[in-house]
């Protein structure tokens, strides 16, 4: 068997789980209408109809986010609650493919999690039907990336669903009030605004406005490559170190 | 051939095996038995490669362990103890995705093994329902139907009859006899007795991470002490005076577990009634006497002073 083959393999089970509940998929948008049809859409009366479109995209990526984490949940539920890891490891798959294979998965689920609302702010930005969606799904493919990524460091060294969901809601508040989802990063106190500006969401949405705004996403999507792909790295590094031989 | 050359895995001040030694052959039935915590699991998890051994070496088929560890993956199946399961999932989905990471069959040859499996042991009507919603019998099913399914060229059962009814369990040894036939090598752990002896053609007697002996059930029983066992239940709190026994030659052993006095002797027919006599003269109150051929039960008890119930 080839290593692509392999990788699907894994990522195909990864899939089949997601879709065995469908009951999840449907409260990940429900919370996704929530955030971004009461949530942004108060903001936006109150503030106006440019600001409902400028948080917009937050919605999709903290849904992007919750799925990512469920990836991480997993995980943790193989290792500590299931014990389905002792059996995933007996698996002929290299322990490195393997780790990659997750990574994938998470990211997939990530996607598929998300594709309503990205159609929706794709919509909302006028390029639904312009070659510029593909660029909608690229933005939230690697702003998964990485939080899956985190969500697998946290799931190798949590000992408790208490200590993994406490520590994953600690990561949700960084990712959604220490980024530019409702403020500028000029609003921030200098201290924080370093935090800010290495804070994968912030670069993911300045990747969404520019598309809002018809620009180039280049620059953001450049930058959102560097936590993202080092998050990746730090998860797989913690997956191994938990599935070594 | 699969090879254990002093193998060892301590966890943290802990030997959980230790100094193991063992040659299995192929297309062999090995039991592997001993009490909950003798380190069966710990050694089929290092042969699996899911364990790191601490010490010594381990080889599949002339594959080290710790060098090739994924060579040495595709020659195994490990079912389980508690079955690993996605519980989200049905039997044939578990079974056909186990297939598709392990064999390089195709979907029809897939389905066609799957439903081969899933038959056979009943489970064929049950194929969708998501396992956790099974009963702990049906999941353990599930367990051992991936290894039988997946025909490996050594195949670990961990307890393969464990929440199995008696119609199920003589169904899964003989499959796992049937697997054997079809050039598998098998390796069964368990606290079994009857397991051990009537499905292995050896067994390893592990205690404490160490193995203590190893051979024939046959060959074991027969290298207990004498052939025949003579159970007494004798009145509690009652010291036995093993020393009466001595004078008897045909008497080789003699342990006692609280009322329990276990006495390995020859000729037990013709001796019981002395025994019997000797013994209650000297005001030892017998409660029940029980003559029988050695068990390898006899045998476990005789290695390790201690039975497995």
């Amino acid at each position: 068997m080839s290593s692509t083959s392999l990788v699907f393999r894994v990522v195909e089970r990864d899939i089949k789980i997601l879709f065995s509940d469908t009951f999840l998929i449907g409260i990940m948008f429900a919370n996704f209408g929530i955030d971004l049809f009461v949530t942004a859409a108060t903001f936006g009366n109150l503030i106006g109809y440019s600001y409902f479109l400028r948080i917009a995209p937050g919605s999709n990526l903290i849904t992007a986010m919750v799925a990512a984490f469920q990836s991480g949940r997993d995980i943790w539920r193989e290792k500590y609650i299931k014990d389905l890891a002792s059996y995933l490891l007996t698996l002929p798959v290299p322990r490195r493919l393997f780790a990659v294979s997750r990574i994938a998965g998470g990211v997939v689920r990530s996607l598929i999690a998300t594709f309503p609302g990205t159609l929706v702010i794709s919509y909302l930005y006028g390029i639904l039907f312009s070659p510029r969606l593909i660029e909608a799904f690229v933005i939230v493919g690697l702003f998964s990336l990485g939080i899956v990524g985190l969500s697998m460091s946290v799931s190798a060294f949590a000992s408790s669903i208490e200590v993994f969901a406490t520590v994953r809601s600690a990561i949700q508040l960084y990712l959604s009030f220490l980024s530019t989802i409702f403020y500028d990063v000029t609003l921030f106190p200098a201290i924080v605004q370093p935090i800010v500006q290495t804070n994968p969401m912030t670069w993911a949405m300045q990747a969404f406005r520019a598309l809002g705004n018809q620009g180039s996403t280049l620059y953001p999507v450049s930058i959102l490559i560097g936590p993202s792909v080092a998050f990746a790295l730090l998860g797989m590094g913690c997956y191994l170190w938990y599935a070594r031989l | 051939m699969i090879t254990f050359n002093r193998a060892g895995k301590r966890f943290g001040t802990l030997d959980a095996v230790k100094d193991f030694s063992l040659e299995i052959q192929d297309r062999e039935i090995l039991g592997l038995l001993g009490p909950n915590g003798a380190g069966k699991t710990t050694l089929m998890l290092m042969m699996g490669t899911v364990y790191r051994p601490t010490s010594g070496a381990i080889s599949v088929d002339g594959l080290d362990v710790v060098r090739h560890p994924n060579d040495v993956r595709k020659l195994i199946g490990i079912a389980f103890q508690d079955p690993r399961v996605d519980g989200i999932l049905g039997a044939f989905d578990v079974l056909n995705w186990h297939l598709k990471m392990t064999t390089g069959l195709n979907k029809e040859e897939r389905t066609e093994r799957v439903e081969q499996v899933l038959r056979a042991v009943d489970l064929w009507d049950a194929r969708k329902k998501r396992t956790w919603l099974m009963s702990g019998g049906m999941r353990k099913k599930v367990e051992d139907c991936k290894v039988l399914a997946q025909r490996p060229k050594i195949a670990v059962f961990d307890e393969p009859t464990a929440f199995l009814d008696v119609p199920s369990r003589l169904l899964m040894w003989k499959m796992i006899r049937e697997l054997r036939e079809e050039g598998s090598t098998v390796i069964v752990a368990t606290n079994m007795m009857d397991e051990a002896e009537r499905l292995s053609d050896r067994v390893a007697i592990v205690n404490l991470g160490k193995l203590v002996a190893t051979d024939s059930p046959e060959r074991l029983k027969g290298t207990t002490k004498g052939g025949e066992v003579l159970e007494l239940i004798v009145g509690d709190g009652q010291a036995f005076p093993r020393e009466l026994l001595a004078q008897f030659s045909e008497v080789r052993d003699v342990t006692q577990v609280e009322n329990k006095v276990t006495v390995y002797l020859s000729s037990g027919r013709l001796l019981l009634p002395k025994i019997v006599e000797t013994l209650t003269n000297k005001g030892v109150k017998i409660d029940s006497v029980h003559l029988k051929e050695v068990a390898l039960e006899d045998v476990f008890l005789s290695y390790t002073g201690q039975r497995l119930e």
